[in-house]
Order: structure tokens, then C-alpha cells, then sequence
């Protein structure tokens, strides 16, 4: 063990506060453990040596004088460990699983030789880590290989407690855009909507952790969890995988659900939607050198046709990921890794909620960007080391029509005989309809939006520290740097909206009005976050950890013009205590809390930019000749001029945060498999509002009676009141069963309980009336009372023809739905659930069930099987969404999740 | 084990708490108040009269139904002079024959006009007035002498076929959710009708003061505080109409919406404590 020298604490205590550049991030596990003799005796000096097809080389150590070896930032994955001394067994423990963020804690016991004597245990694996305190799971990449989870790791992780939503899940309670989405250490969470960025390559995937509360300050997660991945690296074996997959959803039995306001379902309509998808990929892993430099590269293509009842084109996604990675370990003392993920996407058609919207008036959105990151690991010593990783991230989003074509049986936007194919008109006005006139949509507007992110950060360990026991210091550094550039504008700066009410006829159109817009509207939003933090992981005893430690986060958010909107900074300590009470590695109690910082996204100044239209209106026909008295007040009201935005933020907002607690058991109840009871409070405060300061509203705030101001505008103002907030109880009783003996258990039935007065903090809409019962305290859309999910991964051993089943369960219970607001204009859109009036809706409960059979088949060369998996076998019908209807009522609406087939196969050699 | 703790995670727990507590004290020091208080209406005041088509005339008396909304605000000053009764203050005048602003500094309303379901109610149905379905059509048969009728031009004469009308062109499911019936706003304590109001978060001014007033009907039920061409627009198979609404800027220019048979507090409530309760009194009938 590491005992230190005071120079030595110095140049710690220094580079706790250093300044350096990196991003905290964990993407390695550890094997650590005692060697005793069959009395129970520490065995000091035992050569402990690990070694797996994801590790360059092998780490040796020796036992100290307790027995103990630790092998800390080991890549992920399969291990073997051998243990030799004289005149002891040498031990040999294989198939180790190590885990992103735990540790595999193994006592060994090494009896005296006898001749020749080997011992080999290789079945089981140790299921509770008695040394940490997060909540989460980790998901192998044995496991991902097996469950039925479309290929997606976004379906993969609600298999997490407490993670209920969609592909952006709620984690813990908290909004959709409140995680942060981890890649390799590298901070992918896109910077705008604080949701993921990147569609990434399934099949690089080593493991995913998903955290959902008490973690550690060095991860710099956001008020909900995070889903944190980790790649394959490559190996010493150059490996080639191809694959392919169909998935089709137009067989299933075709019946869409409809719900009433109050949640009673009505008789379903008819169902002629469409779903297929197609995916194919190769990948290929190896070495470069061995033992020196590895690599991975794959492709994966994907494209979908998606047809909403009603709709004639396909919404047709097109997308292309390129995942590269890079490890070179010249010495063993310094690790380069260069990563890089690319994600070029076209998405057609992109309107399928309204069939009045013509083919040549529909939108394209053409998607991707890249993800360029370089990190140095630099192992000072086995106890002392460092990472440094530098990240630069863009993504773009541009939204315009579709691109014209001479191709006539597409259906798209037709060209004209002389017109170039794929150009995209910027000069012609655009037409919309009104009053159920055919709509065009999405033709006059375009939308150029480009993100970018440059981060770096530094993280420096220090383990096994002896001072009053031993301790695991780390401490770090973030600087993370976003901009936003955004250019939209319509076409033409003017649209026309005619009354052509039955069909669209260019010949027949009525100019009922039209608008000139000054435009494009261009502006630039950037953001600096930095975060800090140290920890510690002490070990007063053997059989008691104690983690404790602190970050602070900084967010400077700045609208268009520069103007730090938000400048927050706030300390999130942390504290846990983990007791394995018998010393034994199989149980754990653990009590936890802390505090969890909000470090923004830019759509939050966004709403306090300076940039906006200006527009005129001009009156049509009908209104001169067909009405010449009909004024509607409006001409003369606009201005054409850019608005000028008059929001405004309130001095003194401080950083959206949320305090919790948890307690917990875990005990390995049989071989491999652990039995866990945990409960946890989330009390989240002061999230980003919007308020506004110049209404007068009637008692009901339903119509504004006048303004402090004398002004028609709206003004609102940017709070972080204590009274936006949310409160969360969740009690978790779960299953949890490692790789071995050909199965693997994992799932939990969680109760939760969610209330509060806000659940989206920005980037949504979020305004609340001045004067109505604001912040009225109601349950929330994370209120799903009963959730279960359960997956599991069975092999059958009728070798060599090996067949691998999965399964997954899904069961949820409705979120609640409030059905009536107040104001529609401020309230309308936002997820702002109040109990004062009306009735709960809840949503219907939900139950789908997935099954994967994948079977091998022996080749002379490689492995070849076929994959063969159905998702929604119950063909639940989900409800899934509420929207709001023209006289700004909630209806719950439901679309049904099909059942869905999905046919594959691959080929490894 | 004892000796090995030490005193060293109480000393952790204290630094923690500490830490945890260290941004409990947030105040957003917001310049605003809530301000509680009562609108008195004398019921002497009250009675209305109705004029038909036919030139017909009838008083309709001493009856909630036939008070329109009560609009209260609060401003920095009233003014003796601009009006034949006090009347909030004006801003800079925005030209030679342009009303000023008056600026309130806070407001709200007993009563909004809330649609009844029905063409014939678009301005004429007021929220707090109806406890049940029944009422309004005990209204307008009885009071009005114009009865509601349904798409085939039938009467309405059950409360149950007005609440399936209601239920079923507005998506509800209980009374509830529906602001023309419910709990009556104002009570009977003697000659006065009383209403509590509350005035959420006015910014608070010490001097600043509450004035109001109650748009009383004409002489044709309707009310000059309410614009037809404007609120939820009612699309149901033939029926395409706008419900009806205040105007947005019944606050700003009060002086312009007073009219005759309104109901004005002739004497404004000074505010120097924004914890006490205050009391404004509707006690001036405004005649043109």
C-alpha cells in the first residue's frame, strides 16, 4: 500500500486544486481483494496477475503485508486472475466479470500446496460490490448480445430502477433532458436540449452503465442519471462481424387505441400505419501491434419507413454511423486513445401528424455531426495515475423542404423540366392553409442549426492511501465549452395563407393574407461549464467504506448578444457509507445523500435572446373585396422590424439542484444471485421558470385583464423559485443474478411516488401566470406508481448448436395526465400538472413483453447464427403521449407500439 | 473498530450538513405581495333593466345572475376629476385626443365570462353567478324570457341534455371542469352582496391603492367589458363562432368600459400593510 511522503501529500494536496483539463468520467472497473490462508490469515507477497482479451498486456501485483491487491482502471469485461506463492496452491479464477464504476471484490482463500496442486474456480462472480454506493446497472455486452432490446441502448436502459419514458428517459424523477449521456468519458449530452446526440453503433458497445442516484462527485451528472458507455477496444485477435436485420411491424394485428379526456378507451379506429426498419453492419477489432495498439472501426447503416395512419409518405430515416477507435499502450505507463463517431442522417417526410400536408410541402432533416476525443492515461504508479481527455463535438440539425426530383414514382417534391435535382427552393414564398384548408406545412420555413462542444478535463486517482485506514482520492477538473448557431427564416421572408379549403389548388387561391417577415433570423448562444471535484473512498475498517467529497459547478449561459443570462455556480457534497457487516463480500447496507447540480443547457438563454422577426401583415381579397368592412385590428399591429425580446431574468438565480437520500440492502441470497431493497428520496428545488411580470389576470388566470406596462407583449421573466420543484420517493425490490452457469437475472419492481409543481425545467415551454394559482403542487408525469422490468438471458446447452434466449418484461403502471389548464397561451404547452381542478387521467397501464431466440451454427470458420426477435408479443396498446387540442384541453391520445418482427443474422470470423 | 472511527465521520456528517445547508437561505427577494380581501356590492344596487325586441320591459332584481364580472385593481392613484366617479390615474397622454394608460400594479376579477355551452351565451354567461345547469336555464327562460334552445332550434329544458351538450363539445367529464357552474362567488350578508377576492402577487407600492368596479348588463343583457370576436374559437360541425372574452385591456382603460348601470367603488382602499385585509365597496351606480 501506498504510504506517502509529506513531499508526497504536497503534490497531492496540489493537484486537487490544479487547474488541469479533463473530464471527470469512469469508464474502468476494478479487481481488488485479500489472499488468506485456510485459517483466514492475510498472505502477504502473493504474485496476483490479471489478464483478459481487453487488457494490453497483464497486470501483475503483489499482496502487502494484509493480504490485499487492488488492480484498479481495467477495461471492462472478462477477466482471468491467477495467484501464486510458494508453498501455497496457486489459484486461478477465471471469468471475472469487471463493470464500468465497481469493484470485484474476491477473497482467496490459497490452502498449502500439496504437489502439483492447482486450484480453478471459474463459475462464480462475485454479485455484490460491497464498496460503492451508486445506484444503476450495468449491462454487459454478454447480456446486451442476448435481450431483446432492438438494438438500442436507449431500450437497453430501462432496465435501470426508477427509469421510466421514452428513448430520452426520465431518470429518478426528473425530466426527459436531464441526463447526461457519457461516451468513453467523453460528454455526448447534446448542449442545447440536454438530450442524447449521437445515434450510436450497438455493436461497439462493451457495456453501459446507467446510473441513477448516489453517485460519486466525480461524475458530473445533471438532476437525473446517467447513461454512461463504454466501447469494445479491440484485442490481440483480428475479428470480423457482419450483420444484418429486418424488422417489419405492418403484420401485427392492426387496432389503435383512443382514449377519451378522462382516460375511458373508446372503440379503435382503423390502423394502416407502417413500420419497417433495416440495419446492417460490419465491424472489425484487432490489433495493430500486439499487446501495443488495438483498434475497432464499424459501419452501421439504418433505415426506417415509418407511416402514421393516414399519411401517404413514409417518414424515411436514413442514417449512417462510423465509430473508430484508436488504443495505443507504447509503454505501460502511458495509454493513448483517439475516438471518433460520425452519425450522417437524412430524415424525409418528416411531418406524419397531419394528412393535409402535400408531398412537395414536406420537410427534410438532414442530422449528424462527429464526435473527435483524445485521451492520455498516464499510470504514474499503480496507485497514483491520471486521464486527461479532450473532446470536440459537433452536431447540426437542418430542416428545410425535400430537395426536388426528376424521379416521379418517389412522390417527393416533383422538379420542374428544367429545374436541377435535389435543390431546395430559398427564394419562393410559401402557403399555408387555414381554417382546415390543405395545409402546407413545413415548405415555407428553413432551420440551419449547428451545436458544437469543446471540453477538456483532467482526473487524478490516488488509491489506497494509509492514513486512519485506507483511501481512494480523486480529484478533477472540467472546462466545457458549448456554442449554438442557429439560421431560420422562411422562404422568401413572406408566406401567403389562403383559404383554398377543399383541396390545394394553385390556381384557386384566395390570398386571405400574407406576412412579410424580416429575416433569417441568426444568432450565436454559447456556454462555459466548469466543474470541480474531490472525493475520497475511506476505508476505516475493512468491512466499512466511507465516500464522501464535493464538486462545484459553475454555468455561465450567454444569449445571442453575450449577455451572461445565467451565471450560477453551487457545491454539491456527497456522503455514503457502505457496511458489509459479516466482511464476507456478499451483503451490503448503504445510506447515501448529497446534492446534484443543474449546470444548464443553452436553450435556457435562448429564451432571453435579442433576435427575433419582425412581420407585417397585409390583407387579402377576402378581406378588401369580400368583406371590405371586416377589420380584424391586426394590420396596423405589426411591425416590421425585428422584435425586439423583452424578457427578463431575475438577479439572483441560483443553480436548479436536487438533495437526496437513500438507503438500501443487498445480499447475495444464493450463488451469484442478489436479492436488493433500496429507498430513495429526491427532493429537486429552484428549476429554471419562467414567469410573467406585466399580466393582470382574471381570478381563474385564464384572460389577462390588463399590463403593468401599458404594453400588448407578454414580458416574462427567467426565476429559479424554490417553489419549482419536485418531490420523489421510490422504494426498489429487485433481482439481480450475474453471467454464470448460462443465465443471467436482472429487474426490479419499483413504487414511486411523484409530486411537485414543475416537471421539465427549459428546454420546454414553462410560464407560469402571475396571478393564478401558480405552482400549484400536483402529481407529476413520473408518478408511474408500478413499474417492472425484468430481462433475462438464457443459453441452452445443447452444444455445439448453442441457442441463446432473451426476454424482456416492461410493466407500467399510467402516469397521470391533467387535463385542464387555466391559460393556453402560457400554460398550454408546458408539463405543469395541477390537481385543483378537474380529474386525473391516468394513462392506461402497460405491459410488453420482448423475446430473442438467436441460434449458432457451426462453420468450418467463424460463427454464424440467425436472430430471430419479437417485441410487443402482447401487442399492448400504449398510451403514450397527451396533446392539446384547439380549445386547450388535454386529450390523451395513445398510439399503439406494435407488435414488431425482427429477422437477423451474423456472421463472426 | 470504535478506537479506528474515531471521531472522524461525526466530524464528516457535520461537514456535510453544513455543506448541504449552506444554500437553504435563497431569498428571490421579489417586490410582490398577495392581498387578500372582500368586494362588497350593495343588492340594492343590482337590479337590472331588460328591454326586448319587442320594447318589452321588466326589471330583473336583487338576483347574482344578472352581476357581471367585478374587475379590481391596483394603482398607483386615483383621480376625482376625470370621470363623474373616481377613476385610477392616467399615464402620459399619447396624443391630443388619446386617453392615457392606467397602470395597474396588480388585479384580478370576481367572475370572468365563461361560455355556457351555447351560441345564445357568448357574453352573456358569467363565471361564480351558476351552481347548477339548471340555474342558467332557469335564467334565461325566467329572467332573460329567452330560453335556451339546441341545434334544431328545441328548447333546452332538462340540466341533464345541457350537461351532455356541455360534456360533449368540451371534453370534460365533471362540472368541475367546466367555470360556469360551480361555487358562487358572492354570499348574502344582508343588504350586501360579498365576495372574497385575492390579488396574487401585485407588486407592492406602500400608498397604492385598490379601486374596482362591476360591469353591470344593458338593457339588452349584454356587457360592455366583453368582446364577441374574440376568446376560444367554437368549431363543432356547423357551429364556427368565437366564445367571447374580456377585453385585454379592461384594467388599463377602465373609463372606457364603464357604462351605464355599472357599479363603481366610489371610495378606493389605500394600501400601506399588504397583511391586511382589505374591504372595497361597489358603491356608486354610474348613469350616463
Amino acid at each position: 500500500m501506498l504510504r506517502l511522503s509529506s513531499f508526497a501529500r504536497l503534490l497531492l494536496l496540489l493537484m486537487m486544486f490544479l487547474p488541469g483539463m479533463a473530464r471527470a468520467s469512469v469508464t474502468a472497473g476494478t479487481i481488488k481483494g485479500t489472499a488468506v490462508d485456510t485459517g483466514g490469515l492475510p498472505i502477504p507477497g502473493v504474485l496476483v496477475t490479471v489478464r483478459s482479451p481487453n487488457l494490453m498486456g497483464v497486470r501483475q501485483s503483489e499482496t502487502d503485508e494484509e493480504g490485499r491487491f487492488n488492480f484498479p482502471e481495467l477495461p471492462p469485461g472478462i477477466y482471468e486472475l491467477t495467484a501464486e506463492k510458494a508453498a501455497f496452491s496457486r489459484i486461478v479464477r477465471t471469468n471475472l466479470q469487471v463493470n464500468i464504476g465497481r469493484n470485484t471484490i474476491l477473497t482467496l482463500e490459497m490452502p498449502l500446496a500439496e504437489a502439483g496442486e492447482e486450484m480453478v474456480i471459474e463459475a462464480t462472480r462475485p454479485v455484490v460490490d460491497t464498496e460503492t454506493a451508486q445506484r444503476g446497472t450495468v449491462l454487459t455486452k454478454e447480456f446486451l448480445e442476448r435481450i431483446p432490446a432492438g438494438r438500442s441502448y436507449q431500450s437497453a436502459a430501462q432496465l435501470a430502477a426508477g427509469t421510466t419514458g421514452g428513448s430520452n428517459a426520465n431518470i429518478g424523477g426528473a425530466a426527459y433532458n436531464e441526463n447526461t449521456y457519457m461516451l468513453d468519458g467523453v460528454n455526448i449530452t447534446d448542449p442545447v436540449t440536454g438530450t442524447f446526440s449521437l445515434n450510436f453503433n450497438f455493436d461497439a458497445i462493451e457495456q453501459i452503465e446507467v446510473l441513477t442516484n448516489a453517485f460519486d462527485p466525480e461524475y458530473g451528472f445533471n438532476l437525473g442519471g446517467g447513461i454512461n458507455i463504454v466501447t469494445e477496444t479491440g484485442g490481440n485477435v483480428l475479428k470480423f462481424v457482419i450483420n444484418s436485420y429486418y424488422t417489419n411491424g405492418n403484420w401485427a394485428p392492426k387496432q389503435d387505441a383512443r382514449y377519451a379526456a378522462d382516460g375511458t378507451q373508446l372503440a379503435p379506429t382503423d390502423f394502416d400505419s407502417r413500420f419497417e426498419l433495416f440495419q446492417a453492419g460490419v465491424k472489425v477489432t484487432g490489433p495493430i501491434v500486439r499487446d501495443r495498439a488495438w483498434f475497432i472501426a464499424t459501419y452501421s447503416h439504418e433505415r426506417s419507413l415509418i407511416n402514421n395512419v393516414g399519411i401517404d409518405l413514409p417518414r424515411d430515416y436514413d442514417g449512417h454511423y462510423v465509430f473508430g477507435k484508436l488504443t495505443v499502450q507504447p509503454v505501460a505507463a502511458h495509454r493513448f486513445t483517439l475516438l471518433s463517431q460520425s452519425n450522417p442522417t437524412t430524415i424525409s417526410n418528416t411531418n406524419q401528424g397531419d394528412r393535409f400536408v402535400s408531398p412537395e410541402a414536406q420537410g427534410q432533416q438532414t442530422q449528424g455531426g462527429f464526435v473527435v476525443s483524445g485521451r492520455w492515461d498516464w499510470f504514474i504508479s499503480p496507485e497514483l495515475f491520471s486521464e486527461t481527455i479532450v473532446t470536440l463535438q459537433k452536431t447540426y440539425l437542418e430542416n428545410a423542404q425535400v430537395p426536388c426530383t426528376h424521379n416521379q414514382d418517389l412522390g417527393y417534391n416533383p422538379c420542374s423540366p428544367d429545374e436541377t435535382e435535389n435543390t431546395v427552393d430559398y427564394t419562393t414564398p410559401g402557403r399555408f392553409g387555414v381554417n382546415n384548408a390543405f395545409d402546407r406545412d413545413n415548405y415555407p420555413s428553413f432551420d440551419f442549426d449547428d451545436r458544437w462542444r469543446f471540453s477538456v478535463g483532467t482526473k487524478f486517482s490516488l488509491l489506497q492511501l494509509e492514513l486512519a485506514g485506507t483511501h481512494d482520492v480523486k480529484a478533477g477538473f472540467t472546462a466545457d465549452m458549448t456554442r449554438w448557431r442557429r439560421t431560420f427564416g422562411y422562404t422568401g421572408d413572406m408566406y401567403y395563407v389562403d383559404l383554398n379549403e377543399l383541396s390545394y389548388n394553385p390556381d384557386t387561391l384566395r390570398n386571405y393574407y400574407w406576412v412579410e417577415i424580416t429575416g433569417p433570423v441568426s444568432f450565436l448562444s454559447t456556454a462555459e461549464n466548469y466543474g470541480a471535484f474531490v472525493q475520497d473512498a475511506w476505508k476505516p475498517v475493512r468491512n466499512l467504506t466511507l465516500r464522501f467529497g464535493t464538486r462545484y459547478d459553475r454555468a455561465v449561459l450567454r444569449n445571442d448578444v453575450g449577455e451572461a443570462i445565467i451565471n450560477v455556480g453551487l457545491w454539491g457534497p456527497r456522503f455514503a457509507a457502505v457496511w458489509d457487516p459479516w466482511a464476507n463480500n456478499k451483503t451490503k447496507f448503504v445510506g447515501a445523500l448529497g446534492r446534484f447540480n443543474d449546470s444548464g443547457r443553452l436553450a435556457v438563454p435562448y429564451y432571453l435572446s435579442q433576435s427575433g422577426f419582425g412581420s407585417k401583415l397585409f390583407l387579402g381579397e377576402y378581406f378588401r373585396n369580400g368583406n371590405a368592412t371586416y377589420s380584424n385590428g391586426l394590420e396596423n399591429s405589426y411591425d416590421y422590424a425585428p422584435n425586439e425580446n423583452t424578457n427578463t431574468v431575475l438577479d439572483g438565480t441560483i443553480a436548479p439542484h436536487s438533495d437526496e437520500f437513500s438507503v438500501g440492502a443487498e445480499r447475495e441470497v444464493i450463488r451469484d444471485l442478489a436479492a436488493l431493497l433500496y429507498f430513495t428520496g429526491k427532493y429537486t428545488q429552484h428549476l429554471y421558470a419562467f414567469d410573467e411580470i406585466n399580466l393582470v389576470w382574471d381570478q381563474d388566470g385564464y384572460n389577462v385583464l390588463g399590463t403593468s406596462d401599458g404594453s400588448q407583449t407578454d414580458i416574462y421573466r427567467l426565476r429559479t423559485p424554490a417553489i419549482a420543484r419536485r418531490d420523489y420517493f421510490r422504494t426498489d425490490l429487485g433481482l439481480q443474478k450475474v453471467w454464470s452457469d448460462r443465465w443471467q437475472l436482472q429487474g426490479q419492481y419499483s413504487y414511486t411516488i411523484s409530486r411537485g409543481t414543475v416537471q421539465t425545467s427549459p428546454s420546454g415551454f414553462l410560464a407560469v401566470p402571475q396571478q393564478t394559482e401558480y405552482y400549484v403542487n400536483g402529481l407529476l408525469f413520473t408518478d408511474v406508481r408500478h413499474d417492472i422490468a425484468f430481462g433475462g438471458a438464457w443459453d441452452i446447452p445443447n452444444d455445439p448448436w448453442t441457442t441463446q434466449l432473451g426476454m424482456l418484461v416492461f410493466y407500467e403502471s399510467g402516469n397521470p395526465v391533467s387535463r385542464y389548464y387555466s391559460n393556453g397561451s402560457a400554460l398550454g404547452s408546458s408539463a405543469l400538472l395541477r390537481d385543483t381542478y378537474g380529474t386525473y387521467a391516468r394513462e392506461e397501464h402497460y405491459l410488453e413483453i420482448r423475446l430473442k431466440v438467436e441460434q449458432e451454427y457451426p462453420v468450418r470458420k467463424g460463427k454464424l447464427s440467425t436472430v430471430a426477435e419479437l417485441s410487443n408479443i402482447l401487442n399492448s396498446r400504449q398510451g403514450d403521449y397527451a396533446y392539446v387540442n384547439y380549445d386547450n384541453r388535454w386529450i390523451i391520445a395513445s398510439r399503439q407500439d406494435p407488435l414488431q418482427l425482427t429477422l437477423g443474422g451474423r456472421y463472426e470470423f | 473498530m470504535n478506537s479506528e472511527l474515531g471521531s472522524g465521520p461525526a466530524r464528516l456528517l457535520a461537514v456535510a450538513t453544513i455543506l448541504l445547508s449552506s444554500a437553504c437561505t435563497y431569498d428571490e427577494n421579489l417586490p410582490n405581495a398577495d392581498l387578500f380581501g372582500t368586494v362588497v356590492i350593495p343588492k340594492e344596487l343590482t337590479s337590472v333593466r331588460i328591454v326586448d325586441i319587442d320594447n318589452e320591459e321588466w326589471v330583473v332584481e336583487d338576483d347574482i345572475r344578472a352581476i357581471g364580472p367585478v374587475y379590481i385593481g391596483v394603482y398607483a392613484g386615483i383621480d376625482e376629476t376625470l370621470y363623474s366617479y373616481p377613476h385610477p390615474e392616467w399615464g402620459p397622454l399619447l396624443g391630443d385626443n388619446e386617453q392615457g394608460d392606467a397602470y395597474p400594479y396588480g388585479g384580478t376579477s370576481s367572475g370572468r365570462f365563461a361560455w355556457g355551452c351555447y351560441q345564445a351565451t357568448v357574453c352573456k354567461t358569467v363565471s361564480g353567478r351558476y351552481e347548477s345547469y339548471q340555474q342558467v336555464l332557469d335564467f334565461f327562460r325566467d329572467e332573460l324570457r329567452a330560453p335556451l334552445l339546441d341545434d334544431h332550434g328545441d328548447e333546452v329544458t332538462t340540466a341533464e341534455q345541457y350537461q351532455e351538450r356541455c360534456f360533449e363539445i368540451e371534453y370534460v367529464t365533471s362540472d368541475d371542469e367546466l367555470d360556469i357552474v360551480g361555487p358562487i362567488d358572492f354570499r348574502d350578508e344582508g343588504d350586501n352582496w360579498v365576495a372574497d377576492v385575492s390579488i396574487l402577487r401585485s407588486q407592492f407600492k406602500e400608498g397604492m391603492h385598490i379601486w374596482g368596479f362591476a360591469d353591470m348588463p344593458s338593457q339588452a343583457f349584454g356587457f360592455s367589458t366583453c368582446d364577441p370576436s374574440t376568446g376560444s374559437y367554437h368549431s363543432n360541425y356547423d357551429e364556427q363562432y368565437y366564445t367571447g372574452t374580456n377585453y385585454r385591456d379592461v384594467l388599463n382603460f377602465p373609463g372606457k368600459y364603464i357604462s351605464d348601470g355599472d357599479l363603481v367603488s366610489e371610495v378606493s382602499v389605500e394600501v400601506t400593510d399588504a397583511e391586511a385585509e382589505f374591504e372595497l365597496t361597489l358603491g356608486y351606480k354610474h348613469e350616463d
